[in-house]
């Protein structure tokens, strides 16, 4: 009820209907104003990248990781364990350990400048509110890694690797077993995890607010910013931007899915 | 036809301490040859290591004496059917029958009809669309038959084919496997942990235990001559007189009986349950028994004897004729010499 409730005001407000500054007619303004701006395009397209490039990337590496912790090798459990260390610990610490070590006056910088790799530690690479949002990405694979791999890991080692001795008995290569066995019988779990990182990582604000440049700024932090705006006329078109998020959201989320079974049926 | 040679083969598990030491077997080509075995005598081992889903710690294994000990499961030509099917439940019948043909890179349309061959000869034809979890656990075991024969491989291994069906689906697999591998010819080698199963199936029994080849031939042999005690139990011989060996006749507690074979070290005399007959009057190899139970097993009588002369002795006898003797009557059994085994 109370995330039904949050639903409809935030529909009612970015259809325009806000009584606390005397507003009480529906209207398409907020929606047509934000697609009109260049900003929040370019905010879309911002956004899109960084769930897209944070969810593939964590989940290749997650795969990869969960293959290799699959096998048995001396002092597996604490490796294992090494692995799953970042599953309690919050986004905000991430972040934090993100700014110190990369950003152009974090640890590494100093270091290569110590090397005399650069001259000056604002040579080193914008990694941190940079223009490819590397820093937020790299945050995100730091964290989702080790959670869609735990998803991962479990069912591998609950389905055993009887199948994928069936396909090598049946002429499969190392590949092929990967392709049409392992990769079909981890997609359920594959899908559900990246599916909660998509989600998170296109709608979370945090991460976007501390790493991210203001300008293309994650659409959360776009919509944030209007939402506090001084002019509450504004807030209709954070409600409209929220709304739309939350939107392409369950879009992508729905085309991602599709597409994902497409590829391990063919 | 593949003749498959398992030379001084040994594979060992450092954890549970379990091993398959210099095992020597010569499986014919286009038999079937079955591995019986109780459960960890390390039949599913040596079947793992000649599919290459195990690599051995020594030895030689051989297809056709080139060695394949290097030669990686997938290139190998030895396909394996699971004993729990392990049909890809996410592929239909038709693909899962197709599986190793697209491995190997058969188009397409070459390999539907492949599958849908095999699918007839197996008695699913139609079912190539159906998934898995819409089959019965039998017709997913013919399907993982299917899947294997289509590959056409130089040995079909299969493990426990027969174990999750029931009864009547068990006859059944058991004649489809029978047909199939004579059509086909191809050396396979069974495991299974059920004599009966052995028996019916296979043209010769490799018996292990703890990891060693206890006894390797014909089925018969090894209701005729068992070479221990321990291969004639795992037979179903439940009758064994303790005793030794006194030139022709072998000397026990219950008297001395004449024996066909003699063998100087040997420390018991056994005898089937079918071949103990009734006897009118003594002769020889006659023992006065008193009855202790008599049990009615569907298609023939089981009694239990105990021997007048050491009541420690039981005897099991079976006939398919009700004997007519109460229990705790007295009466004479008579133990042909030619049945009778020593051990």
């Amino acid at each position: 009820m109370l995330f039904g409730g949050g639903l409809l005001l935030a529909l009612a407000q970015s259809f325009g209907y806000l009584p606390i500054i005397g507003k009480t007619d529906f209207s398409l303004v907020a929606w047509q104003s934000i697609f009109q701006q260049t900003e929040f395009w370019q905010s879309l397209g911002l956004t899109l990248w960084i769930g897209f490039a944070s969810t593939v990337l964590s989940t290749v590496l997650a795969i990869v990781c969960a293959l290799l912790l699959r096998r048995q090798f001396r002092g597996k459990k604490a490796v294992t364990f090494l692995f799953q260390l970042n599953i309690p610990i919050p986004h905000i610490v991430g972040a934090i350990g993100i700014l110190l070590l990369f950003s152009q006056s974090g640890l590494l910088a100093r270091l290569a400048n110590l090397a005399g790799m650069i001259n000056d530690p604002a040579q080193f690479p914008a990694l941190v509110n940079d223009r490819y949002a590397i820093g937020i990405i790299a945050e995100y694979i730091w964290k989702e890694t080790c959670f869609i791999g735990t998803i991962v890991l479990a069912t591998l080692q609950s389905v055993g690797e009887d199948y994928e001795n069936a396909a090598a008995s049946l002429g499969a290569t190392r590949w092929q077993r990967f392709r049409y066995v392992t990769l079909p019988l981890i997609m359920p779990s594959v899908l559900t995890a990246s599916i909660l990182v998509f989600a998170f990582a296109f709608g979370a604000f945090e991460i976007p607010f501390l790493l991210g440049r203001r300008f293309p700024s994650a659409l959360s932090v776009l919509a944030w910013r209007s939402y506090t705006d001084t002019n509450l006329a504004l807030r209709p078109e954070a409600m409209a931007m929220s709304l739309f998020i939350a939107l392409v959201s369950t879009g992508m989320i729905l085309l991602y899915m599709t597409l994902s079974r497409k590829l391990v049926r063919q | 036809m593949t003749i498959v040679k398992l030379t001084n083969l040994t594979k060992t598990y450092p954890d549970s301490g379990f091993s398959v030491e210099n095992f020597n077997l010569e499986i014919p080509a286009g038999e079937i040859t079955a591995l019986l075995g109780p459960s960890g005598s390390g039949k599913s081992t040596l079947l793992k290591l000649i599919a290459g889903l195990l690599s051995p710690n020594s030895g030689d294994l051989t297809f056709d004496d080139v060695s394949v000990v290097s030669t990686p499961a997938e290139q190998r030509g030895a396909v394996m059917a699971f004993q729990n099917n392990l049909v890809f439940p996410w592929l239909s019948v038709g693909e899962n029958v197709a599986f190793g043909l697209k491995m190997r890179g058969v188009a397409k349309a070459t390999r539907q009809q492949q599958a849908r061959d095999i699918l007839t000869l197996v008695q699913l034809d139609g079912f190539e669309n159906r998934k898995p979890s819409e089959l019965s656990g039998g017709q997913q075991q013919r399907v993982s038959l299917a899947r294997a024969l289509v590959t056409q491989p130089k040995v079909l291994l299969l493990d426990e084919p027969l174990s999750n069906l029931d009864a009547h689906l068990r006859e059944e697999m058991r004649a489809l496997i029978k047909s199939l591998q004579e059509q086909f010819e191809i050396t396979t080698v069974v495991v299974t942990h059920d004599q009966e199963e052995a028996v019916i199936l296979a043209d010769q029994i490799a018996l292990l235990f703890d990891g060693k080849l206890h006894q390797y031939g014909q089925p018969s042999d090894f209701y005729q001559r068992p070479v221990s005690r321990r291969v004639a139990e795992f037979f179903g011989g439940v009758n064994f007189i303790e005793g030794q060996l006194q030139d022709t006749e072998f000397e026990t507690q219950v008297g001395q009986f004449s024996v066909s074979n003699l063998k100087q070290a040997a420390t018991f005399i056994s005898i089937r349950p079918e071949h103990i007959k009734l006897a009118i009057e003594t002769t020889e190899n006659t023992l006065e028994v008193r009855l202790l139970e008599r049990t009615f097993m569907g298609t023939y009588y089981r009694y239990r004897w105990q021997a007048e002369q050491a009541p420690t002795l039981i005897l099991t006898s079976t006939n398919t004729q009700d004997l007519s003797i109460r229990v705790s009557e007295k009466a004479l059994l008579h133990l042909p010499k030619e049945q009778l085994i020593v051990l």
